[in-house]
């Protein structure tokens, strides 16, 4: 049987348990799979994603209906993800798991004869590695943009600020990305992004 | 990197997250068409989503089953019942306030108390009782040692 997400909000923001627990079953998935951009570790994961859903229940009553649930969750969810790795002291991330680990997948690239699903997944850890280094504004907005594939005007509902603040903050965080990208890893540039170019197209 | 104005790469930006609108699109191409450095600049912004675009496959970990009753239960423990976090709060506070006063009275305690033994008196008395020990102890050495051994 369909039920509606908005008899399920009014039904969970009353302290209707059951309720809450759909309205989570129904996006957990998503959720989880935003904060997995902020952290690869299960355990800060799991903390996480408890955290995000106390928040949505003790907030469901403040929810207007001005814009989706879901971008008034991602809110949630991006405030928590970034406080909470704020509280760890912006220290690394479990993204990128050591230098050791990475330089054995380049030693294990060297030796293998298939280098191309190696080179894809050093591509990913090198993403996380360059992600967490860039503050946390322009890391959220990258993480909305090119990972959840928000539109522009659900970033700026995620994110509460204008369209324009969208346009400006995404150039510069992609600016910011591909400096740090050429400073830690210039070897990765041309290597890797050179021939994407000439095949991608816009969406 | 190509030169180009902020406006320019944000359209270009634009242009790439297919964020512009029909009549602008028509427009922004024709200018691709006719500025090297624009095309340039696509071409750069559109390696950069190359990279995510690679990025972005990787699978989330796994969802552990059971994060509704999780969470349910932390609700229900800080919120429900007697157990809030209010009182649970005031608790905790009582309990450190009760271990502070505890730790005060001892100390006080341990130094009236060890004070007592040394009061002016106190020195002689003890004095007292240890000759006394000391002239039993060597009255029953004595006594104990064989007929024509002295010491």
């Amino acid at each position: 049987m369909q039920v509606d997400e908005n008899d399920l909000i009014a039904a969970a923001a009353a302290g209707d348990h059951g309720a809450f627990q759909s309205l989570l079953e129904l996006h957990q998935a998503r959720v989880h799979r935003l904060l997995s951009r902020f952290t690869r570790d299960p355990g800060e994961l799991e903390d996480l994603a408890q955290e995000v859903f106390i928040k949505v229940f003790r907030k469901l009553h403040t929810f207007q209906h001005d814009s989706a649930f879901y971008t008034w969750l991602y809110r949630i969810a991006v405030n928590t993800a970034t406080d909470y790795l704020g509280r760890q002291h912006r220290r690394r991330l479990h993204l990128v798991e050591s230098d050791a680990e990475l330089d054995a997948v380049r030693q294990h690239e060297k030796t293998a004869g298939s280098a191309a699903p190696l080179l894809e997944e050093e591509v990913r850890r090198v993403t996380r590695e360059v992600l967490a280094t860039l503050p946390d504004k322009y890391r959220a907005i990258l993480i909305l943009r090119e990972f959840e594939d928000l539109s522009y005007t659900d970033m700026a509902a995620t994110l509460q600020c204008s369209l324009g603040t969208v346009e400006s903050r995404l150039f510069r965080a992609r600016a910011r990305f591909k400096e740090a990208l050429e400073r830690m890893h210039p070897e990765l540039v041309p290597q890797y992004a050179a021939p994407r170019a000439q095949r991608g197209s816009p969406r | 990197m190509t030169k180009l104005s902020e406006p320019d790469r944000v359209a270009v930006a634009r242009y790439l997250d297919g964020e512009t609108k029909a009549e602008a699109r028509t427009a922004f191409e024709a200018r691709l068409h006719a500025e090297p450095a624009l095309a340039e600049a696509l071409a750069e912004a559109n390696a950069l989503r190359g990279i995510f675009a690679c990025a972005r496959t990787e699978p989330a970990p796994v969802l552990r089953p059971g994060l509704g009753d999780r969470v349910l239960q932390r609700l229900q423990r800080v919120d429900g019942g007697t157990t809030d976090l209010g009182i649970e709060r005031r608790v905790v506070r009582l309990a450190r306030i009760c271990v502070v006063a505890a730790a005060v009275i001892f100390a006080f305690a341990v130094l009236f108390g060890s004070g007592a033994a040394r009061l002016p008196d106190s020195g002689h008395l003890q004095a007292d009782a240890s000759s006394e020990l000391i002239k039993v102890l060597d009255a029953k050495m004595k006594a104990a040692q064989p007929p024509g051994v002295r010491r």
